[in-house]
C-alpha cells in the first residue's frame, strides 16, 4: 500500500485516543476495516469536528502510520441526519455498525458488506421500519461472508427437514426430528419464520416492508438470527440489546 | 535495571491514562530530586482525594460532603435543572458563568457499542427529582455524538409523562470558526435552528 492512500468507507466506530485525539474505524469497500488516528479531531475548532461521527459516510486522505494510520483530509460524501431523530432507528443504525464491524476483515475487500450497510442505513433514514431492515442486513450479511445456515436437509445427517422445525446454532442449520432427539440446545424455527427468513434473502436489502409480516414470525426469526450469529462471533452483540428493550 | 522503589512506582504510573513507561521514568527520576516534603503533600492530596470525595446525595456531582456546593447554594434557581454526563461537563458550563440553574449529573452516556445501558446512570433519580414539582425546566445538555443523542432521546421517553418542559442547547458552529470548514451536520443543525437577530438581542 502506498505512504499515503484515498479511502472512501463508512465510520463504524470512533473512540478517544489521548487528551484531543479519536482513532476511528472505518469500513471501506476496497480495503475493509482500517483503523486510523484524526489528530486533534477532539478539539471544538478542528476542520474533523462533526465529520467523524459514526455512520458518517467520508472520503478520506490516509497515511500509513508505523502502529496506526492517520487520517489527515476527511470529506463526508453523505450523512444519515434521520436515524438520530428517533431512539428505535438510532439503536438499530448502532447494532448495523456494530454488527458490520464484526463480521469485515481487516484491511481485505468488503465491497458487499460495504454495500449492504450502506443501503442499510439509507432504508432506515429513509424511513423503513429499523427491525426490518436489520433482518434484511443481517441474513444478506451472513450470506456474504460466507456463513449461511443449512437449511435444506439435516445438517447432522443429511435427511429431509420438511416437517421439522428444528434448527441447532451451534450445528448451523436445521436438524430433524429424529436428530433433534439427541441433540441438545434445540431452537424452534417455525415454518413461518422460515418463509420469512427465504422472503428476506430474495429481497434487496431495505426493499421489504412490514406488510404481511407476522410478529410472532418475526419474533422467531430475531431470536433464531440473533443466537447464530452470537455463535458465530462467540459474544452476543451489546447494542440488539438496546434495540430489543428500549427502541420500541 | 532499576531498584525496586523505582520500578514499582514506574509500574503503577503507567496505570495512569496517557502516560507511558517514558514519562513513568522521567517522573518518577523527577520526584527522587524533590524534596520530601513535596513529594508527602502530593501524596497526602492524593489521598484526600479518594477518602474526602464522594457523589453528591441530590445531583451526582462530586462533592466532599452530603451535597455540593451548587445544591447547597440558594441562590440558584431550583426550577431549572441540567443534565450533563460528567463532573467535567459540569465544570464546562460552570466556567461559562451563563447558567444559575442546578444540575444533575448523570454518570455516563447511553451508549449502544460500548453496552453502557440506563441501568449504569443516574437516571432513576433524575425522573424522581422532576416528579417532585419544583422543577420547570430541564435542558439536556448531553454531547451531540451518537453517545450522547441516545441518551437525550432515552431521557425524553422517560420524561415524557410529566409535567416539564424538557429542552436541549442549540447546536452550530463554534464562535471564531471559518463557515468554509464548517461540517454538513453542523451546518445542517445551524440551519434548523436559526433565530431573528431581533429574538438573539433580546
Amino acid at each position: 500500500m502506498p505512504a499515503l492512500y484515498k479511502a472512501e468507507g463508512i465510520i463504524l466506530r470512533t473512540r478517544p485516543l489521548g487528551e484531543f485525539d479519536k482513532i476511528i474505524t472505518l469500513l471501506s469497500p476496497d480495503i475493509g476495516r482500517i483503523h486510523a488516528v484524526a489528530r486533534g479531531s477532539r478539539r471544538l475548532k478542528s476542520s474533523f469536528m462533526g465529520k467523524l461521527e459514526p455512520s458518517t459516510r467520508i472520503r478520506g486522505l490516509v497515511a500509513r502510520g508505523k502502529n496506526l494510520d492517520i487520517l489527515t483530509q476527511v470529506q463526508v460524501i453523505e450523512f444519515f441526519p434521520h436515524i438520530r431523530r428517533d431512539l428505535k432507528s438510532l439503536f438499530a443504525s448502532a447494532y448495523l455498525l456494530e454488527l458490520f464491524e464484526a463480521f469485515t476483515p481487516f484491511q481485505e475487500n468488503s465491497a458487499s458488506q460495504y454495500n449492504l450497510l450502506r443501503k442499510g442505513l439509507a432504508a432506515i433514514q429513509r424511513g423503513v421500519d429499523p427491525e426490518i431492515v436489520c433482518r434484511g442486513c443481517e441474513i444478506k450479511l451472513i450470506w456474504v461472508s460466507g456463513y449461511q445456515p443449512e437449511l435444506g436437509h439435516c445438517v447432522v445427517c443429511e435427511g429431509s427437514v420438511e416437517t421439522s422445525e428444528n434448527f441447532s446454532s451451534r450445528l448451523g442449520g436445521a436438524v430433524c426430528d429424529m436428530c433433534s432427539i439427541r441433540e441438545k440446545n434445540m431452537e424452534h424455527f417455525t415454518a413461518g419464520a422460515r418463509s420469512l427468513y427465504n422472503r428476506f434473502l430474495k429481497a434487496g436489502s431495505g426493499s421489504m416492508t412490514g406488510e404481511s409480516m407476522e410478529r410472532e414470525n418475526m419474533e422467531n426469526l430475531d431470536e433464531i438470527l440473533s443466537s447464530y450469529l452470537a455463535g458465530i462471533i462467540g459474544r452476543p452483540f451489546s447494542a440488539s440489546r438496546f434495540m430489543k428493550e428500549f427502541g420500541r | 535495571m532499576y531498584a525496586r522503589p523505582i520500578s514499582d512506582l514506574i509500574h503503577l504510573l503507567t496505570k495512569l491514562p496517557t502516560i507511558g513507561p517514558k514519562t513513568a521514568q522521567r517522573l518518577v527520576f523527577y520526584m527522587i530530586n524533590t524534596p520530601k516534603e513535596d513529594i508527602e503533600e502530593l501524596a497526602a492530596a492524593m489521598i484526600a482525594l479518594k477518602e474526602k470525595m464522594r457523589e453528591c446525595e441530590v445531583c451526582h456531582n462530586l462533592s466532599e460532603r452530603e451535597k455540593c456546593v451548587i445544591c447547597e447554594d440558594n441562590t440558584r434557581d431550583e426550577s431549572i435543572l441540567c443534565v450533563v454526563c460528567t463532573p467535567q461537563e459540569l465544570a464546562a458550563i460552570e466556567k461559562s458563568m451563563i447558567f444559575k440553574g442546578k444540575y444533575h449529573v448523570l454518570g455516563g452516556a447511553l451508549s449502544p457499542l460500548e453496552g453502557i445501558g440506563p441501568e449504569k446512570l443516574n437516571i432513576g433519580s433524575l425522573t424522581a427529582r422532576a416528579k417532585k414539582g419544583d422543577i420547570k425546566e430541564i435542558i439536556l445538555a448531553t454531547s451531540p455524538t451518537l453517545a450522547g443523542e441516545a441518551t437525550a432521546l432515552y431521557l425524553v421517553k422517560q420524561l415524557s409523562g410529566i409535567p416539564v418542559k424538557v429542552t436541549r442547547p442549540a447546536l452550530g458552529l463554534p464562535m471564531g470558526a471559518d463557515l468554509e470548514y464548517a461540517d454538513e451536520i453542523t451546518l445542517a443543525r445551524a440551519m434548523e435552528g436559526r433565530r431573528n437577530i431581533g429574538e438573539a438581542r433580546d
